[in-house]
């Protein structure tokens, strides 16, 4: 008898972003993401609960990133902000029906 | 034949604000994410009455997200009352009158993002062109 075993491992990367997401820093926060798509991670947990506000650029730089991890076959889960504002723009914007969501970063995980 | 209706679809826009004459502003929220985002648009046609006097105001999010010195938003409140008071004006009044709020609110402020602004307003015409 022989038992042959394969293990494949998915890594799965929380960034929590802080403070305001906006035109201004979303440059710098993109090359991030890139990079880090280049290094090959595919699932994203997004921790957005100490975001105070997004601006359009910040929920595009949302999109850019949830459809590069899609062309790769990842994903990106979000945590909802806890700032009343910022949660509103989600729900204003339709986002939650674009990304699956939730309230801590160890529930987001497991929506992979 | 004049019907006086707005058929709109709100993809992931900036909620809209409508205001029907003599009546109190509201918000035409999205009914979905913006277009492109998906692969198909999950937005669907909404029909109301728009009549003489009612008022459309579609503005960019660089009104209500124009900002004070202390970094206090504008928001949408402040422009539906803004619109419920200018309602009686013509359109171009009213977008002037927004335009000169978010520069009064910002107060000097350097603008943090585009102002584009539409109103539309239901005029009169002549009776026998109105069903």
């Amino acid at each position: 008898m022989s038992m042959q075993m394969k293990e494949y491992v998915t890594r799965t990367v929380v960034v929590a972003l802080k403070d305001e997401v906006v035109a201004f820093n979303v440059p710098e926060l993109r090359e991030r993401f890139y990079e880090l798509l280049e290094e090959g991670v595919r699932q994203f947990v997004v921790d957005l609960s100490d975001v105070t506000f997004m601006d359009s650029a910040g929920m595009g730089l949302l999109v850019s990133v949830l459809k590069r991890a899609r062309q790769e076959g990842g994903d990106v889960k979000l945590v909802l902000p806890r700032a009343e504002g910022a949660r509103r723009i989600f729900a204003l914007t339709k986002f939650d029906r674009v990304f699956d969501v939730a309230e801590t970063a160890e529930t987001a995980v497991r929506l992979f | 034949m004049v019907l006086r209706r707005l058929v709109y679809a709100n993809a992931g826009h900036a909620p809209v604000i409508y205001c029907p004459a003599g009546g109190e502003a509201v918000l035409l929220e999205a009914d979905a994410p913006a277009v492109g985002i998906l692969p198909m648009s999950l937005s669907a046609d909404h029909e109301m009455d728009f009549g003489v006097g009612d008022v459309l105001v579609v503005a960019t999010d660089g009104f209500n997200e124009a900002r004070n010195g202390q970094g206090e938003m504008l928001g949408y409140e402040r422009l539906m009352v803004l619109v419920e008071k200018m309602a009686d004006r013509s359109a171009e009044e009213i977008g002037a009158a927004l335009f000169e709020e978010v520069w009064r609110f910002g107060n000097g402020r350097f603008q943090d993002d585009d102002q584009t602004l539409m109103v539309i307003k239901g005029v009169a015409l002549d009776k026998e062109d109105v069903a």
